[in-house]
């Protein structure tokens, strides 16, 4: 697949939960190529979630389509899909305690057969991707203690065991401290490196900063402005989707977002 | 306590060792009753007399061997139950599905002729009722965390099933109905003959090695649906294959004995302790450990006293004991 291809793509969406709910989303296009970074920035309500939801193929989008790899989602059985695209949620609440280790091997699934189990090869694929965000100390201890952001790491680290081209995250760094989401950033910047395909989405504007080749501005259902980073991400858009007086600055060749 | 480390560390010894255990009783459950003295009998006796050999073969062996099934499947019922609700606190007597299985077995007795096929199929119909009645009412409360508002509406579930149970009991023929179903309704392995029991063995067995094989996916079952399904789990599929296995096997152990409280909840916790979370072990130790306890239970109902003891009380009594440290221990987020 050469780098410049579409591997993904949202085409004209349109969807809403039922019609009498005054939440929808309208003309939704964005397209994404290996390598590239995608984010959503929108304040909370904005649709982003329903919007990765949809690219999924969790939710059905009442027209329009998603078309992965060329090709219309629906296509893809769902073993397939699990194949091609990984999901990081915000958190997800576990009962039972699971090993961190255990918990990301289940991150394998789309590569087994219905009666097989996580070969040895399996469980070391989880190993290395539990290292390489940096919570190897924590493999053999109960997913069930964590913190929230040590549990952000961990579900990256399940998506990333899962070995897909594209990788969805929803708000996955919402609650990490200021090194965890620098160390959490730096691995999605080395993820587009290797040329996956990353869409985010944040209500973080920094995040969006450090991180976007493309941002998608959201208000309400509606994408405001798509487009390469440098035209989208200015003062202007920013206050009218989040309501509020914003700064932008310049400092290090980077965008810095000032709300205070 | 180095030692014991290194004997028992890995969850494959641990499971060995259980399934000795498991076996030895087997063996000392068939030698043990009431006849001709009680307690154990020795093996030597049984070469010697073929009344004790008929009644080892006949009387005891099927008891054992069905006391045997009802342990591994009320517990592995609850473990199931307890992985796919995300709900550590419930177990098939919670849930509707034991009185559902009991009004359903009471019903074939009571209502048609009572033949065996009739029993287990109603047994079997009514606890899938009484699951899926259960979980639609929790879903529907609208009072407290989803914990509390499952075992809620099981409860709920299992009181109207409870008091169809009375109807039915008004409504017998006291003549020879009413005797019939009162003594299947104190529960025990008494009433088992091979007669009654083989015909069942194969559903059970078929069922049993169903959810052996797919032990390690029970695991993705207790996952949120947005990440099952982003990991390729077909979740109506899997969560259907498993929750009817643990009915069925459930109701049909039920429509033979009677119903029986407790084991469903206490074993999992039990093996959850000593194997940790991974259903991949949970799954083949609850059959072990839930096969082992009922064993002994019923072990004590037969020999203890001179009238034997029912053994839903024998279990009521072990279980509820066991439950309060369990609970005092288990940190159970409700």
């Amino acid at each position: 697949m050469s780098p410049k291809e579409t591997v993904l793509e949202l085409r004209d969406i349109q969807f809403s939960y039922d019609k009498s709910d005054s939440f929808s989303l309208s003309s939704i296009n964005i397209k994404m190529h290996s390598g590239q970074i995608v984010v959503i920035l929108g304040p909370n309500g904005s649709g982003k979630t329903t919007i990765l939801k949809i690219a999924n193929g969790r939710l059905q989008p009442d027209s329009g389509g998603v078309y992965l790899e060329g090709k219309p989602l629906q296509s893809f059985s769902r073993r397939e899909i699990g194949q091609r695209i990984g999901f990081v949620p915000q958190a997800e609440k576990i009962s039972f305690e699971y090993t961190n280790l255990e918990y990301v091997t289940m991150g394998r699934t789309p590569w087994l057969n219905p009666l097989e189990r996580p070969s040895e090869k399996d469980i070391e694929i989880s190993r290395e991707a539990i290292r390489e965000v940096g919570m190897g100390k924590f493999m053999d201890l109960p997913v069930t203690k964590l913190s929230g952001g040590q549990s952000q790491l961990i579900l990256l680290a399940r998506a990333l065991a899962q070995e897909t081209e594209i990788l969805l995250l929803d708000e996955a760094t919402s609650q990490l401290d200021l090194a965890n989401k620098r160390h959490f950033l730096d691995i999605v910047r080395n993820l587009a490196a290797a040329g996956k395909t990353i869409f985010l989405s944040t209500h973080e504007p920094d995040v969006a900063a450090a991180l976007a080749d493309k941002a998608v501005l959201m208000k309400n259902g509606q994408v405001l402005i798509a487009g390469p980073m440098e035209s989208v991400f200015t003062k202007e858009n920013l206050q009218h989707i989040y309501d509020t007086p914003i700064e932008i600055m310049q400092l290090d060749g980077r965008k810095v977002v000032l709300w205070t | 306590m180095d030692i014991k480390n290194n004997l028992f560390n890995s969850p494959a010894k641990k499971l060995f060792l259980l399934a000795i255990l498991l076996l030895i009783a087997l063996i000392l459950s068939s030698l043990a009753g009431r006849f001709p003295l009680p307690g154990l009998q020795s093996p030597r006796a049984l070469l010697e007399s073929s009344l004790n050999r008929t009644i080892l073969i006949h009387i005891r062996l099927p008891r054992v061997i069905i006391s045997l099934f009802m342990g591994m499947a009320l517990a592995t019922a609850g473990l199931i139950f307890q992985t796919i609700l995300n709900n550590p606190m419930v177990e098939p007597g919670f849930l509707g599905v034991s009185q559902g299985a009991s009004f359903g077995a009471a019903l074939a007795i009571v209502l048609l002729s009572g033949k065996q096929w009739q029993i287990q199929i109603l047994a079997i119909t009514f606890g899938i009722a009484g699951l899926t009645f259960s979980i639609f009412l929790g879903s529907r409360f609208h009072f407290g965390h989803w914990v509390i508002r499952l075992v809620l509406a099981g409860i709920a579930v299992s009181a109207l099933f409870s008091s169809g149970l009375g109807i039915l009991k008004y409504l017998a023929d006291r003549e020879e109905k009413l005797q019939e179903l009162s003594f299947w309704l104190l529960g025990g392995t008494g009433g088992v003959s091979w007669k009654n029991l083989l015909p069942i063995i194969p559903v059970l067995l078929i069922a049993f090695t169903i959810l052996y094989l797919m032990r390690w996916r029970l695991n993705l079952l207790s996952l949120d649906d947005e990440t099952a399904l982003s990991i390729s789990v077909n979740l109506k599929a899997e969560r259907l294959i498993f929750l009817l296995c643990a009915v069925v096997v459930t109701s049909l152990c039920i429509s033979l004995c009677g119903m029986i409280n407790w084991i469903g909840m206490i074993v999992p916790h039990i093996t959850r302790k000593i194997f940790g979370a991974n259903t991949r072990y949970t799954v083949p130790a609850t059959m072990l450990l839930g096969g082992l306890f009922m064993m002994i239970c019923d072990d004590f109902a037969r020999v203890l006293f001179p009238a034997e003891i029912p053994l839903g009380i024998v279990t009521s009594i072990i279980g509820a004991i066991l439950f309060f440290p369990i609970m005092a221990n288990n940190k159970v987020k409700v």
